[in-house]
């Protein structure tokens, strides 16, 4: 099954607790089963029941004659397109995150399923399994809460980890915004795949540009704010535990590209030091804040901007 | 006698695909139906095909940049990961340059509210390329513009009038304020009532 998929076994490949039988029921499709097949699944684990997505790994062509990943980003970063390694992209953004503190993707882990008749006896299959996102997608999120500095600072610990793993494909669809009724703001991106690629050095090579080498990318360039803590999680990693983190997950020359990303990363927290742009957590509802970001620099800025404009035309249905 | 039944043709395929996702089929014209080619099961399109519709920037940069963009099509769903899919209608034919891009076939997308977006977004396209066939006839669009309108909640929305080639790329005023389908039916309008003149080009006043 592991070789199929060419997926690496290591300890966080082989499947845990996401198997069969630790489902509290069946497994129920979420959208198109034609061309994205996705499940919901509930399992009960050591943490509790957990509610999360499964989506079936793809092989790849070992052949290397049709491309499995057809994506610009994928193919302009440097992924391999017959054997994209997506599960392993999904899992070291996870690891990554961990890494800095950010919480900010979805626990993403192996998982196996038997698919049921018909027909029967049908051999177990591989996925990647998800935490369900909360919230609404950035996309259908009021502008006001790009306001709320709860969800700035989230939003921008996020982009942030973009930058560091080459994430090249952040739109608003794949990032949701929660505020539960106690008003704790939970940022959670999804579709974690488009990164890691080994021809992206600079982090910010994520950023949208206006010619045929940058269009495709959705990202932005760096945040020009950010604050201590962020600032701190950056300074603290060490290239060798980057390394570390990655290693067994991507090829060695897709480590040495998050590794200059990195440093990038550490030259421009040293950049926003000098300017006085470091803030503390506290302060991401400051005018210094709203003035700073804007729709080339900052998920946050480029959101609201297009949220607010929306707001304005609710009578247009198709108001896009 | 034979019972063999004829395969279905690709322009066939191609609507029970969209017939399969409870969709309307996108208004598409006789040349570009016959012409269509099956990229895959789920995307057709009367060109070859660089990089995924999905990313559409790549796309409405070359009606930009390039020079004279051949006519063409692509029908059909493109994405990735669990919820980054869309469905996609591009039509670039004549003075216009279409692109549609709408979410559909996510894990967390409302089929109920996508399908309606979807309609209507197809509904406006039917009418727009109608009134931009009908503002070339009669002259307003001249040779070698086209009007460029991205419909999309992945890449940036917006439209633009671009100049015939060679165009300076920075010449070309993009135009992103939300309502985008007001803002295209306006632009229209100001061109039917002779509030926008758009230059003519040395093919036109050759005629």
């Amino acid at each position: 099954m592991y070789r199929a998929m060419g997926l690496a076994i290591t300890p966080q490949t082989v499947t845990k607790e996401f198997r069969d039988q630790m489902l509290s029921g069946p497994m129920k499709q979420l959208g198109s089963g034609a061309f994205n097949t996705v499940f919901s699944a509930k399992y009960h684990t050591s943490e509790g029941l957990f509610k999360g997505v499964f989506k079936p790994l793809k092989a790849p062509d070992q052949t290397r004659t049709n491309e499995v990943e057809t994506g610009w980003v994928a193919s302009r970063t440097g992924i391999d397109p017959y054997n994209p390694q997506i599960a392993m992209r999904n899992i070291a953004t996870t690891d990554v995150a961990k890494m800095l503190g950010f919480n900010v993707v979805p626990r993403t882990e192996i998982g196996s399923r038997t698919p049921p008749p018909p027909p029967d006896n049908q051999p177990p299959q591989l996925g990647l399994v998800m935490s369900m996102a909360q919230g609404s997608p950035g996309a259908k999120t009021h502008f006001s809460v790009f306001t709320n500095p709860d969800v700035r600072r989230e939003v921008t610990k996020l982009q942030l980890l973009d930058h560091l793993v080459g994430q090249g494909d952040r739109h608003s669809n794949n990032y949701f915004i929660n505020v539960d009724s106690n008003g704790k703001v939970t940022v959670t991106g999804i579709d974690n795949d488009q990164c890691f690629g080994k021809d992206l050095h600079d982090p910010n090579g994520i950023a949208q540009g206006t010619s045929h080498l940058n269009k495709g990318f959705r990202g932005t360039r760096m945040p020009p704010v950010i604050d201590t803590e962020m600032a701190k999680a950056f300074e603290d990693m060490k290239p060798e535990d980057l390394e570390a983190s990655l290693r067994g997950k991507l090829t060695t020359a897709e480590i040495a590209a998050a590794k200059d990303r990195l440093t990038g990363i550490k030259a421009h927290i040293k950049d926003l030091r000098d300017k006085g742009m470091i803030i503390d957590p506290d302060a991401w509802g400051s005018d210094k804040v709203s003035n700073a970001l804007n729709k080339s620099n900052s998920y946050v800025g480029r959101d609201y901007g297009h949220a607010y404009r929306k707001a304005q035309q609710q009578q247009d249905m198709f108001g896009i | 006698m034979s019972d063999v039944t004829a395969a279905p043709s690709t322009i066939e395929r191609a609507r029970a695909l969209f017939a399969a996702e409870q969709l309307p089929f996108p208004p598409l014209s006789e040349r570009f139906a016959a012409a269509l080619r099956e990229e895959n099961p789920h995307l057709f399109a009367t060109r070859s095909l660089e990089a995924g519709p999905y990313n559409l920037e790549i796309y409405s940069l070359e009606i930009e940049q390039e020079s004279a963009v051949p006519d063409y099509a692509v029908v059909g769903f493109d994405g990735h990961g669990i919820n980054s899919w869309a469905v996609h209608y591009y039509v670039v034919e004549g003075a216009l340059a279409l692109f549609i891009q709408l979410p559909w076939g996510g894990a967390y997308v409302d089929a109920d509210e996508g399908g309606r977006t979807v309609t209507a977004a197809f509904t406006w396209a039917g009418k727009l390329q109608a009134d931009v066939r009908r503002a070339r006839q009669q002259g307003l669009i001249p040779e070698g513009w086209r009007l460029l309108v991205v419909a999309s909640e992945f890449a940036t929305a917006g439209w633009a009038w671009v100049p015939p080639p060679p165009n300076d790329p920075e010449a070309v005023a993009w135009h992103d304020d939300a309502g985008l389908r007001r803002a295209v039916d306006s632009a229209l309008a100001d061109l039917f009532a002779g509030r926008t003149k758009l230059p003519p080009t040395d093919k036109d006043d050759r005629r």
